[in-house]
């Protein structure tokens, strides 16, 4: 039996798709079986990003409404042959498919796979709660700006109502503006969210090239991004490893007279 | 306050929940002020099936009596009424157990020993039969318990101020119960909910009484009582105490970056000045000629 994770955040466009496709594959690197699910029904994204667009036939709302079989609608990954995704419709919208229905869908995939991650749309609205309906742990992201934290801030507070438990993920951490000053530092975020951090993902521009390419940037080994993804999956199969530090380092004067 | 006693009380004791009748009045005077008391504190949603114990011996009841009761609280307030504890009668074999214990230890009774102690519980009205005999006290309790009689007998004041919460109250006439034991005599009193959580945004807590919170309330949550407001934590959100007019309610938190701090029908709205200003110590809202101060406090004044 797997474990099904939904991946949200309530604001948009802080990575929650990029997010999803970069685990997924480097959980399925290190060889778990894996599929990922683009719960954004009607904006799907997640196809793009792991460059499987033209290979859709079928997809999230055809098997829902048992037009065609789970097994027919999931699509193998180019590379790895443990992953795969469910395309979400890009015809429907998110009243096309139930809570109720999302569950058993990811009661059915948990059978099969490790892991059934979820992709979940921006807002709090149907989407969110059919995304939320089959999971059993979610993974909250988040940029270090007030607006994705006062957001994320409220999901948590939902996921709460719904008794799943939540973890961090914080995404695009800028090194040099924590250290100047003018971003929160992962501290500051943690401190208001009070949640347990999965991961700390640093502004990387490679991560704006792969997804264009449809390679997600964990399979670039010197992207620190990609670096960042590969230990979330280690820590999502229990391997917990230290999540470093990213400040620069100090010179000796810095260290002896601190900041 | 704790300077009349009404007639039907529920209030904590050390993590459960205590059933306080007034030994002078009639049952169904009693039944009535519970009756009311549920309805009024909406408790139905609030309990959901907690338990609850008969406390002291305030008032003598028959099996029936104790079952009509307990009937009422289910319906009315969800809540399971259990007779005190059965070990009371049957004393315990290790007697250093600090006494706030006890309720926990209530829990972990076997199903016969609850189900002999619901027999007894009709007859149980003597003063042996009271929670914390002296024996599981320790000696400095037993020295407070008698500081607490002797001056209880001796003299009462007159309330001072009295939630409008027990309209049908009588003087206070009774012995001082044992459950009382660690109240100093006419100590200022009242009741609170503890809420051990960070309150994320979109949550709020809605309260008679006063509340504690053991977290943060974060930006977009909310706090809303009809009494004092403690924050053990940063307030980032809305606070808003004595909601129900209440102008000497405050409000402490360790640190304060309100949205909104509200007290009775004032409104204060930090000003993002103020925010940066943020003092990294304790601080309390009060009123004060229809101002609401925010000062620094290393010190409750009351």
């Amino acid at each position: 039996m797997g474990e099904a994770i939904v991946i949200t955040s309530g604001k948009g466009g802080v990575g929650k798709t990029t997010s999803t496709a970069n685990i997924s594959v480097a959980l399925a690197e290190l060889g778990k079986s894996v599929v990922a699910i683009d719960g954004d029904i009607g904006l799907r994204n997640l196809d793009i990003i792991l460059g499987l667009e033209n290979r859709i036939v079928y997809n999230l709302v055809d098997v829902v409404k048992k037009r065609c079989r789970a097994k027919q609608a999931l699509i193998r990954d180019k590379k790895n042959r443990q992953l795969f995704l469910l395309p979400a419709s890009q015809v429907d919208d998110k009243s096309a498919v139930s809570p109720e229905e999302m569950k058993e869908l990811c009661r059915e995939l948990k059978e099969e796979f490790d892991f059934v991650l979820i992709d979940c749309p921006a807002g709090i609205e149907q989407g969110f709660k059919n995304a939320l309906a089959g999971a059993d742990r979610a993974i909250v992201v988040t940029t270090p700006e007030v607006s994705s934290v006062r957001d994320a801030d409220r999901v948590i507070g939902l996921l709460q109502h719904h008794n799943i438990s939540a973890s961090l993920l914080v995404n695009r951490l800028s090194v040099k503006m924590v250290e100047a000053g003018e971003m929160m530092s992962k501290e500051d975020v943690m401190d208001i969210l009070a949640i347990d951090l999965l991961g700390l993902i640093v502004e990387d521009p490679e991560i704006v090239v792969s997804g264009n390419q449809g390679t997600p940037v964990v399979l670039n080994e010197d992207a620190p991004a990609g670096q960042a993804y590969r230990r979330i999956a280690k820590r999502l199969c229990g391997d917990w490893v230290e999540v470093p530090s990213f400040e620069q380092k100090k010179g000796f004067f810095a260290k002896i007279f601190g900041r | 306050m704790k300077l009349e006693k009404p007639v039907v009380e529920i209030k904590g004791f050390g993590g459960t929940l205590g059933l306080l009748l007034d030994s002078e009045a009639l049952f169904d005077q009693v039944v009535e002020e519970l009756k009311k008391l549920l309805q009024r504190t909406n408790s139905k949603g609030f309990f959901r099936g907690a338990e609850i114990f008969l406390k002291g011996d305030r008032h003598k009841l028959s099996t029936e009596e104790f079952e009509r009761l307990k009937r009422i609280l289910k319906q009315e307030g969800d809540l399971h009424l259990k007779p005190v504890a059965a070990e009371i009668a049957k004393p315990q074999p290790e007697k250093e157990v600090p006494p706030e214990v006890f309720p926990d230890a209530e829990r972990l009774l076997s199903p016969e020993q609850s189900l002999n102690a619901e027999e007894s519980a009709g007859s149980r009205a003597d003063v042996e039969a009271v929670p914390l005999s002296n024996s599981e006290v320790s000696p400095f309790h037993q020295e407070l318990l008698k500081a607490e009689q002797n001056t209880i007998s001796e003299s009462f004041p007159s309330p001072k101020e009295n939630p409008a919460e027990n309209p049908a109250k009588k003087p206070e006439t009774d012995d001082t119960p044992e459950e009382d034991l660690f109240f100093i005599p006419n100590m200022k009193t009242s009741q609170s909910l503890l809420v051990r959580q960070t309150l994320h945004s979109g949550q709020s807590v809605r309260s008679k009484i006063s509340v504690v919170l053991m977290g943060d309330v974060n930006a977009g949550a909310e706090i809303v009582s009809d009494q004092d407001v403690f924050v053990l934590g940063t307030i980032r959100g809305m606070v808003h105490a004595g909601a129900g007019g209440n102008r000497d309610a405050r409000v402490f938190a360790l640190r304060f970056q309100p949205t909104q701090i509200r007290i009775a029908e004032l409104i204060s709205q930090p000003s993002s000045e103020d925010k940066k200003k943020a003092q990294l110590a304790p601080e309390i809202a009060f009123i004060e000629d229809d101002v609401i101060y925010i000062e620094t406090c290393w010190k409750l004044r009351v």
